[in-house]
């Protein structure tokens, strides 16, 4: 790609037929796999932040069974991984050890880092203003931030802070969704078909 | 390394220089959370390293029971560090590639980087073929990435925010 960096002008609407169809595929399999993320999360969390709460520092039986344990004994947070079940026999929530949230939190980091760096690169090609580029950007790492750092505030400080996981996520889908969004219309948008109607080119 | 282009990093326009940094401050986060992984499992020092891929059985009253990793395990296991641990080195030399650095320096960086990349992956066959005594291999690869990367990482935020940016500027349209 970084040979379009040094046309002067250049724009993705000007992009060769071929690589449009390159660049459209792989957004939408980020979109896909995104949608993937969004699913994997509400299957978790239902996307709330009483879900948020459970998913990290165990279910309500948890704090019911605390209560009737004697001091130090009971699965609460401090006990680890500890296994819990709800009244009516399900299966409950562990509340995460320290472990198993750095086992996600390790790969996290890493992966939404090299997604951000891809489809920021597509986005740089795209006449939008610098300065939505630049909240775009922002929006994204904020948001990675909050939802990388949000599962260890619920599970040692307070589950106040699954709010924040909710706005971090909210931050990061509204990033994506630009980082989508964006190119696609630079691609394949109205004005980009009669500019290159006005080329004679195809596609 | 990236002389004599308009592609270099102190040259950048702000969104890129944000972009950059974003994607750098994670990697270098990932890299500490990464090691930090390590000492919680069974600690970052030679004999902690092959712990975790030999099994902690012959130590007494260990803090967790490891057990020695299957060859599907350790294939998994590798899996995971390209993922997170090797898959970031490409960004980075990338980056570097338009770093102001001398083509000997950034080349010892680029190398430096590559090798424990390599060497990171190669650890949990070194340890599980070659015994616990490899360990220092796997700790020295692993401490080695992290300390290249943070390097690296350095130095293009120094090029991208601390550099005077003379010169024409390469700007997007």
């Amino acid at each position: 790609m970084t040979q379009y960096f040094t046309y002067r002008g250049f724009s993705l609407r000007r992009a060769d037929l071929p690589v449009r169809l390159l660049l459209t595929a792989f957004l939408c399999t980020c979109g896909i796999a995104v949608a993937v993320g969004a699913v994997n999360y509400q299957l978790r969390t239902g996307l709330s932040a009483e879900g948020s709460k459970a998913w990290y520092r165990g279910g309500l039986a948890a704090t019911e069974a605390d209560a009737r344990a004697p001091a130090g004994t009971g699965p609460g947070p401090e006990s680890g991984a500890a296994r819990t079940s709800g009244a009516d026999g399900e299966a409950g929530l562990y509340a995460r050890s320290p472990l198993e949230l750095m086992d996600a939190t390790h790969p996290h980091l890493f992966n939404q880092a090299f997604l951000f760096f891809v489809l920021g690169h597509i986005l740089a090609l795209c006449a939008v203003g610098p300065r939505l580029k630049i909240a775009v950007y922002l929006a994204g790492f904020g948001g990675v931030l909050a939802d990388t750092a949000s599962p260890w505030l619920i599970r040692f400080a307070s589950s106040s802070f699954a709010w924040l996981q909710l706005a971090g996520q909210a931050a990061m889908g509204l990033a994506f969704a630009a980082l989508l969004f964006f190119p696609l219309r630079e691609m394949w948008g109205r004005e980009a078909r009669a500019a290159r109607r006005r080329r004679g080119e195809r596609g | 390394m990236g002389r004599g282009s308009l592609l270099t990093l102190h040259r950048l326009p702000l969104g890129y220089r944000v972009l950059y940094s974003g994607v750098l401050a994670f990697i270098v986060l990932g890299y500490g959370v990464g090691i930090v992984q390590q000492v919680l499992r069974s600690g970052i020092g030679p004999a902690g390293m092959a712990h975790w891929f030999l099994g902690n059985a012959d130590v007494a009253e260990p803090a967790h029971l490891l057990f020695p990793m299957a060859p599907a395990r350790l294939l998994d296991e590798v899996w995971r560090l390209s993922l997170a641990d090797v898959l970031p080195t490409v960004v980075l030399l990338a980056l570097l590639g338009r770093s102001d650095l001398s083509p000997a320096a950034g080349g010892l960086l680029s190398g430096t980087l590559v090798l424990a990349a390599l060497a990171d992956l190669a650890a949990p066959a070194l340890v599980a073929g070659g015994g616990a005594g490899l360990g220092w291999a796997a700790a020295a690869a692993r401490l080695g990435l992290a300390a290249s990367a943070l390097v690296g990482a350095g130095v293009c935020m120094r090029d991208m925010w601390l550099r005077p940016r003379s010169g024409p500027r390469f700007r997007r349209p």
